[in-house]
């Protein structure tokens, strides 16, 4: 953790700073949670949602953050837990299929929410096909280009699971690739 | 093997993709999100208060049915370990106090007269004795009015 960050943290743990800390947290780190919850709920407005979401639980549970760990990686396990979270709800409701999924990936395109050349396109769509927690870790390495390591300690799985799941996720997505030629 | 052959046996790899696409926040959204956040931790905040105040008030209204459990025990207790026709019955005990000394002591006392209707509404209790008729002649009446201004 870097020595900025360490202070932050710091005054986030005191009442007097918390709220000017938080916001500075807020604001260095919205971009990047938001697009990896984006990666997984693929549209807009459900990733506002879990984005807002995640932000008043990193708040609520301030004092439950552990100084010596890393923000990052806890607030980024708080945001894919409420994707995840926000997707099997809607599963569960029948609300969404890769069907469903795959139309909210051209509406996105259509919108100019996703900017994707044609194989870049295929890509997101053998994505799609993945189960939730295997695109998740496969986002995570492949778009976010973070260590086994860190995924680890967002996903609280171990390094070498990760790891097969990625390969496997590889294998799949170029099976695609390749029927989808 | 042909060249024909060798470019259909040739398998497409994810390295091959070069470029990674970006899905991309409406316009200006990420000026407007750390204050939408900071309201949204406003409404958290006053909901906490407003549930603390809330707990309070239930705590207390825990202890006023305890107090009244106690009190309505203490009432049986005390019903039960002198009988109602000894000197302790409250009516008897009550029935020594004169009429003057209950008034002068609800004088002084904090309870106004709204209080003591809602309390014989509140119990269902109607008085029986009807308030004491007397005659007034138009002239006192008049002579009433004029010495009141009304």
């Amino acid at each position: 953790m870097s020595t900025e960050e360490s202070l932050l943290i710091q005054q986030l743990k005191n009442e007097a700073t918390e709220r000017k800390a938080f916001s500075v947290l807020v604001n260095k780190y919205q971009e990047g949670v938001y697009h990896t919850i984006r990666r997984i709920l693929v549209d807009h407005d459900d990733t506002n949602d879990a984005l807002q979401t995640t932000f008043i639980k990193a708040w609520k549970n301030r004092h439950q953050f552990d100084e010596n760990a890393s923000y990052f990686s806890w607030l980024y396990r708080i945001a894919t837990n409420e994707a995840l979270q926000l997707l099997r709800k809607k599963k569960h409701a029948k609300t969404v299929g890769s069907e469903h999924m795959e139309l909210l990936l051209e509406t996105a395109v259509s919108y100019g929410g996703l900017d994707a050349s044609e194989v870049e396109m295929k890509l997101e769509k053998a994505l799609l096909r993945l189960p939730d927690k295997q695109r998740l870790v496969f986002n995570l390495k492949y778009f976010d280009d973070l260590k086994y390591e860190q995924i680890a300690e967002i996903t609280n799985t171990s390094v070498g699971a990760l790891k097969a799941s990625y390969h496997l996720a590889v294998k799949k997505i170029e099976d695609y690739l390749n029927k989808h030629e | 093997m042909s060249k024909e052959n060798s470019n259909s046996d040739k398998k497409i790899r994810l390295d091959d993709i070069k470029t990674k696409s970006q899905y991309k926040a409406p316009d200006g959204y990420f000026e407007n999100l750390t204050a939408s956040i900071d309201k949204l931790i406003d409404e958290e905040e006053s909901k906490v208060e407003e549930s603390k105040f809330a707990k309070v008030v239930s705590l207390r209204k825990g202890w006023y049915y305890i107090a009244a459990s106690l009190a309505a025990a203490c009432v049986v207790i005390a019903f039960w370990v002198f009988p109602l026709n000894t000197d302790n019955n409250p009516e008897l005990l009550l029935s020594k106090v004169s009429n003057d000394e209950i008034i002068a002591y609800l004088a002084y006392s904090e309870l106004n007269t709204e209080d003591i209707v809602n309390e014989l509404v509140s119990n269902d209790i109607s008085v029986e004795e009807p308030m004491p008729e007397f005659e007034l002649s138009n002239e006192d009446a008049d002579a009433l009015l004029d010495y009141y201004a009304l």
